[in-house]
């Protein structure tokens, strides 16, 4: 059982007429496996939507979870997705109200990689296969894969980011327009404390024609109505890079010349007297300026102070891929390990 | 299945079957080369044929009473993805089989239970520690938290602690935590990896007189043998 099996979720194309679930009495035993890595063929059917549930038990349609979805699909077409984590049985559920014929099949493999969450005190983990809701082709919410459900969504349709399934090494990103488009949410529970500790990675690919030269990748705040409330990630006049945390400049730690249309891993690290940002890993600079820090409650990606009078501060044009925070300064070697994850990942 | 109550057990991953008859084909073909040497490692197993399938010597195990007038016997080692069947987990994961174990078929495979009942805590703490789980087998805890009840203004958060001994709360440390839950029912899930041996529950409340029902339950995995899946009550 140490190496990957075949899984049938369905041994023969299915037919449905609208939304349901898998009878009970078909429910799959997936108690070997850590990770299924799926593919959905859609044979029939327009925006056929399925997610995969699970469940300790196989004779109740209670506690049935959701592990994940796939994206929207249109016939003829097919999606893989990865899903984790498992609990002992996995169901399909149709979500669509129209009829579709699909077949759900794929691997089922005992050992899953290395995960941020393998890394203690990850706050937040988003990445763009996992737990996106896609409506119309363009992301509607982006659930939290730390376990702390720091979810993150957006209400209306013209500000969602697009779903794009093959934007860097095989993978997907959200690309966000450069005018409004961003996802934001309420942290579950407050980053707490005069001390914040924090590490923050973007995988991202800001493009050189977003407006202004400014662009966010990803905020902290505890009131997103104004500014420099909060960690941030950011480009600004096209032309430095800016990792600012809980100040209005005099704490940050920045540098000139940062890289577009290009995908790379900008990361930061803060701690009371000191904070540091790198580009793939290599240290740009540093300020050991002491700041004051406070509660965090809220998070946004994709632009500044998402709640403020418009127009939209920093918004960015360009694609994110990833957004890992772990809630301490990592050390070299967790960092290292972060680092070699998305290499292996992305490829780049 | 009466004829499966008779196998012996000496790992949760494989059978073995006193004598021979009705050996399923696939053993013969097995390579001793590729067997798990974990396996041979057992106080059991006494010699094993190099070559050939995979017929090796059982000497009585000492806590057993020797069958009457049997010397050493002839038996053949079964893996588990050949013989189909789960073995009934023993009931502290990290520790050995002692003697002969029932075999179950894969749909009536027992929970591992501490306590069965889901579990009310009006403040905040932790599983006592002879209740804690031995996860020592066990790369990847993947546990699913089902809130039944929150009274009042209460606020739960269930995070999972990991240590190396069971005698004294020094040196346990999380293994990580579920959301904050504050409505009934809710049901979470998520994966704990990276465990020492022994793993609890740790429940914080607040609110103001709180109270609540939870239950933890999940599915303990195994990357590096071929030990057979857990489920895990923690709760």
């Amino acid at each position: 059982m140490s190496q990957p099996q075949p899984v049938l979720l369905t041994e023969a194309p299915v037919r449905v007429t609208g939304a349901g679930k898998e009878a009970l009495r078909l429910v799959h035993d997936v108690a070997p496996y850590s990770v299924l890595d799926l593919e959905l063929q859609v044979f029939d059917g327009t925006n056929v939507e399925l997610r995969l549930l699970t469940s300790m038990s196989n004779d109740s349609e209670e506690d049935w979870l959701e592990v994940d979805r796939f994206i929207p699909t249109t016939a003829p077409g097919a999606e893989r997705k990865t899903f984790f984590p498992l609990l002992r049985y996995a169901r399909w559920e149709v979500l669509s109200a129209s009829a579709a014929t699909f077949l759900l099949h794929g691997i089922g493999s005992r050992r899953l990689g290395f995960l941020p969450t393998d890394i203690d005190n990850c706050a937040v983990w988003l990445r763009a296969d996992l737990g996106i809701s896609v409506v119309s082709g363009a992301v509607s919410s982006w659930m939290d894969k730390s376990g702390l459900g720091n979810h993150m969504s957006q209400a209306t349709s013209s500000k969602r980011p697009a779903y794009v399934a093959n934007a860097v090494g095989g993978q997907p990103a959200l690309s966000f327009d450069g005018v409004d488009d961003h996802l934001t949410g309420t942290l579950a529970t407050v980053f707490a404390g005069t001390t914040q500790d924090l590490t923050i990675f973007s995988v991202a690919n800001i493009d050189s024609t977003t407006p202004s030269g400014r662009a966010a990748l990803y905020e902290l705040t505890d009131d997103p109505t104004i500014t420099n409330r909060g960690p941030m990630l950011f480009i600004s006049g096209g032309t430095s890079f800016f990792w600012r945390c809980f100040d209005t400049g005099a704490g940050q730690a920045s540098y000139a010349s940062p890289p577009f249309d290009s995908w790379h891993v900008h990361h930061g690290w803060h701690q009371t007297t000191e904070r540091r940002v790198y580009l793939d890993n290599v240290e740009k600079a540093s300020n050991t300026t002491d700041v004051s820090s406070h509660d965090l409650t809220a998070h946004t990606v994709g632009i500044l102070q998402p709640s403020a009078a418009p127009p939209p501060y920093y918004p960015l044009k360009g694609m994110i891929a990833e957004t890992i925070v772990y809630q301490r300064k990592l050390a070299d070697a967790e960092t290292a390990l972060v680092h070699a994850y998305v290499k292996s990942r992305y490829g780049f | 299945m009466t004829s499966m109550r008779r196998l012996l057990v000496f790992r949760e991953d494989a059978l073995v079957v006193p004598e021979t008859p009705g050996l399923p084909d696939p053993v013969v073909a097995l390579d001793p080369e590729t067997f798990e040497a974990e396996l041979l490692l057992d106080r059991a197993v006494q010699s094993i044929e190099p070559e050939g399938p995979l017929d090796i010597t059982l000497p009585l195990d000492p806590p057993r009473p020797p069958p009457p007038g049997t010397g050493p016997f002839r038996a053949v080692v079964v893996p588990q993805r050949l013989h189909g069947l789960e073995v009934r987990p023993p009931l502290n994961p990290g520790a050995r089989p002692a003697g002969v174990e029932g075999v179950v078929p894969r749909d009536d495979r027992p929970e591992l239970l501490l306590t069965v009942f889901p579990t009310k805590v009006t403040a905040s703490g932790a599983q006592a520690l002879e209740l804690a789980q031995d996860v020592l087998d066990i790369d990847e805890l993947v546990l699913t938290l089902r809130v039944l009840s929150l009274s009042g203004s209460a606020v739960i958060t269930v995070a999972l602690e990991t240590g190396m001994q069971i005698e004294s709360t020094k040196g346990w440390v999380s293994a990580g935590a579920f959301s904050a839950v504050s409505s009934a029912p809710t049901a979470l899930v998520r994966p704990f990896r990276n465990l020492l041996r022994y793993v609890r529950w740790s429940a914080t409340l607040s609110g103001a007189s709180p109270a609540a029902t939870f239950f933890l339950s999940g599915v303990g995995r195994t990357w590096s043998t071929e030990f057979a899946p857990v489920e895990m009550r923690l709760t």
